[in-house]
């Protein structure tokens, strides 16, 4: 793939303003939908969640955050327009498949479905991500990354990208577009410092996990470990609904949020459940004594006002021993 | 101490059919209840949705069940650090997620809490369906038009 565009390398990233980028990315999506043989988009942009880096709006318009305009990655405004151009090639397909005999009709049909069952993230984020025309996307910009950064390394500046003759010098065929009224006009920090500014506002998951249960007892170091921080509440509601477990029956089910078992602090209302392997099958074997513990810590944990239960539950305990 | 266990018990999960049993529905009206829920969803969407739901976590299905019932999800602590409010309105910087992805969303952090991590940071790209029966084409290229 061929590819040469004037403000699309690294160097000259760093060094163009708002606009200049967007025009380098517009002449991206030009040069992309010709070779493409498809419709070429115009790139509007919006302000909103930062993680939301894009969209195609069929059948015209690419819409890309503005916050990548003012960002310091140029892989991450390239991957979008690619991955959203994708879209369009996508469904100028649909629209003409005779024009693009380079897919097969079995393709298009998968497309054509996707299209009208399209699954976006906050449905469902794995199948999101496997749908036939986000695996297609994703695949593509991949290729469009690696295109700009093998010319990237031959390049070193755009001067010499402007005097290399075997440059065709493409009149963009459209200006870029302005920001919308009232868009940032701040000079944007670096993508290291936009990173620091994002964890100390919103906190590292794994620090506020940590932080949030100070009291944590120590784990074998060698597990894997996560923890489940419940509502104590939910927890009963779940030993109610005998919603876990086997057909062991109640105590069983008691026994399985029990699993790892030696003990399960009660903090600040909270039952917290510490799941070492969370893809193995949990097993739980006690003997007597054992036992005999963890029925003295499960009175602890539950409810006081629930004595009838937890007589079923010695029971159905005394059962398990005559088996 | 004796080597025999007292007895034992294997968690999770029961079968995804148990689920079905356990809210007391038939596939059809799950699939037609979750269109009515979540009335972006196609049919076509529900269905495959439909079958990862029938597949998540059990401590999460109480949870699960109440939204069914209710429309509301309850407040379900702390998963490696997202709460059911952090996912429904990004709060920690991920997508605000509806209530089917945010209980599939759950059911990773619990599954595989590294990889729900992993997509929670990773950035979207997605694509806007055209809408309407009226669908307006694209425009077709010059070069190819008969």
């Amino acid at each position: 793939m061929n590819l040469k565009i004037a403000g699309l390398t690294e160097n000259e990233w760093q060094a163009a303003s708002r606009d200049e980028r967007l025009l380098a990315l517009q002449e991206l999506e030009n040069q992309l939908s010709d070779q493409q043989q498809r419709h070429t988009c115009d790139i509007q942009t919006f302000s909103g969640n930062p993680l939301e880096y894009g969209n195609y709006d069929s059948p015209a318009h690419i819409n890309l955050n503005e916050s990548l305009l003012h960002a310091d990655s140029l892989k991450d405004a390239v991957d979008t327009i690619a991955h959203e151009g994708r879209h369009a090639y996508q469904d100028h397909c649909i629209c003409y498949p005779e024009d693009h005999p380079e897919v097969d009709a079995t393709t298009i049909d998968a497309w054509r479905d996707n299209f009208a069952n399209y699954v976006d993230p906050d449905i469902d984020y794995e199948q999101y991500l496997n749908q036939p025309i986000e695996v297609d996307a994703f695949g593509y910009e991949a290729t469009i990354s690696k295109a700009l950064n093998i010319q990237t390394q031959s390049r070193t500046s755009m001067e010499a990208l402007q005097q290399s003759d075997a440059t065709p010098q493409s009149p963009s065929r459209r200006q870029a577009p302005p920001a919308r009224e009232g868009g940032p006009t701040f000079v944007s920090p670096s993508r290291e410092a936009l990173d620091k500014m994002r964890l100390e506002y919103y906190g590292d998951p794994v620090k506020l996990n940590a932080e949030q249960f100070p009291k944590q007892p120590a784990q074998d170091a060698t597990a894997a470990q996560e923890t489940i921080a419940l509502p104590k509440n939910y927890v009963q509601a779940l030993l109610d609904e005998k919603n876990v477990g086997s057909a062991k029956g109640r105590a069983a089910d008691e026994y399985a949020l029990l699993v790892k078992g030696e003990s399960i602090p009660v903090m600040d209302g909270s039952v917290e459940l510490n799941y070492h392997e969370p893809t193995e099958q949990y097993v739980v074997q006690c003997d007597k004594d054992q036992e005999t513990a963890l029925q003295k810590h499960l009175a602890n944990i539950l409810p006081k006002q629930q004595p009838i239960e937890r007589e079923s539950k010695q029971a159905a305990s005394k059962d398990f021993e005559r088996e | 101490m004796s080597t025999q266990p007292a007895f034992s018990a294997t968690y999770p999960p029961p079968p995804s059919s148990d689920v079905l049993t356990w809210l007391g529905i038939d596939m059809e009206t799950f699939v037609s209840g979750l269109q009515q829920r979540v009335p972006d969803m196609t049919r076509k969407v529900c269905e495959s949705v439909g079958g990862d739901l029938l597949k998540i976590h059990p401590v999460l299905r109480l949870a699960f069940k109440f939204w069914w019932e209710t429309g509301e999800i309850p407040d379900l602590g702390s998963f490696s650090g997202y709460t059911v409010n952090d996912l429904q309105t990004g709060a920690k910087g991920t997508i605000s997620f509806k209530p089917t992805g945010l209980f599939l969303m759950l059911n990773t952090l619990i599954t595989d809490p590294e990889k729900a991590k992993a997509q929670l940071s990773r950035p979207v790209r997605r694509f806007i369906p055209p809408t309407g029966e009226n669908r307006v084409m694209p425009p077709r290229r010059k070069a190819n038009a008969q």
